[in-house]
């Protein structure tokens, strides 16, 4: 039986060896549309929606929302948090070369500041 | 002199069989399980962000790696070979497009050309929500 166990015991500290850590996973939700329906919409409010634009700069990816151009996760919260109409849902329009990582943080951003829905649109090539 | 009566052997030992049983059982459980979970997820450096929900089971994951390559279940497949396997989930389910849950799964480093595309494609489909994972940071 001695021997039995010992080679349980191994086993069990093979797996717990070998076994990789699964890092935590979450999930963000946005809606998908394309550009045109995006357009109609906006017109449909009184206030304009937020529409967060993912842009590349250069050799960076920005966040530019109205006039304001934005480079971090944190400055684009709070812009997006003094917005009032929250439940006419955000607008995040991303270029084909941005990171995915500001795309993203953009989604992320959207949903901390309140906004009932963020709408996922890819952004029309550009001419 | 006799001080005791001699202790019977074996009387009080505890039987090993069922907790090895046991123990094995649980070690092929916990390979199954992580089998199935390594299939369907891709190893990737997701964008390390709250997120808004926990995980919920999706009925097709889209892993984008940084290399551009899009993996369905530990399989590489092209652009129009996925938008074929999320159609044929479509017409499983009904046709209808709310059934149909999408997890996207795309590496950090990677450029958003690919997930822009998958989003223009599906929303032709008819589908309207995706879920994108992010990995929440230790």
């Amino acid at each position: 039986m001695t021997s039995m166990i010992d080679v349980v015991f191994l086993l069990l500290i093979f797996f717990l060896v070998t076994t990789t850590f699964v890092k935590a996973e979450r999930q963000l939700r946005p809606m998908i549309q394309v550009q045109e329906e995006t357009q109609e919409s906006s017109q449909q409010g009184f206030l304009e929606p937020a529409v967060v634009y993912v842009k590349r700069r250069g050799t960076q990816s920005i966040f530019k929302l109205g006039g304001r151009e934005m480079t971090t996760y944190d400055e684009l919260l709070e812009v997006l948090q003094v917005f009032e109409n929250k439940e006419d849902g955000s607008f995040v329009v991303v270029d084909d070369q941005v990171s995915f990582d500001m795309t993203a943080a953009a989604i992320q951003a959207c949903r901390e500041a309140g906004f009932t829905s963020v709408s996922y649109v890819p952004a029309n090539e550009s001419p | 002199m006799r001080l005791s009566k001699p202790r019977k052997q074996g009387q009080l030992g505890i039987s090993m069989t069922p907790m090895i049983d046991i123990v094995f059982l649980l070690i092929i459980f916990f390979m199954t399980v992580s089998q199935i979970t390594y299939v369907n997820d891709e190893p990737l450096e997701l964008p390390q962000l709250a997120g808004t929900d926990d995980q919920e089971t999706s009925t097709f994951t889209i892993n984008i790696t940084s290399e551009g390559n899009i993996v369905i279940s530990g399989r590489t497949a092209s652009l129009s070979e996925t938008l074929l396997f999320v159609g044929q989930e479509l017409s499983a389910r009904g046709g209808d497009p709310s059934q149909v849950k999408i997890m996207i799964r795309c590496d950090h480093r990677r450029s958003s050309d690919l997930v822009n595309e998958l989003v223009r494609k599906l929303s032709e489909l008819g589908i309207r929500q995706i879920r994108v994972g992010v990995q929440v940071s230790s």
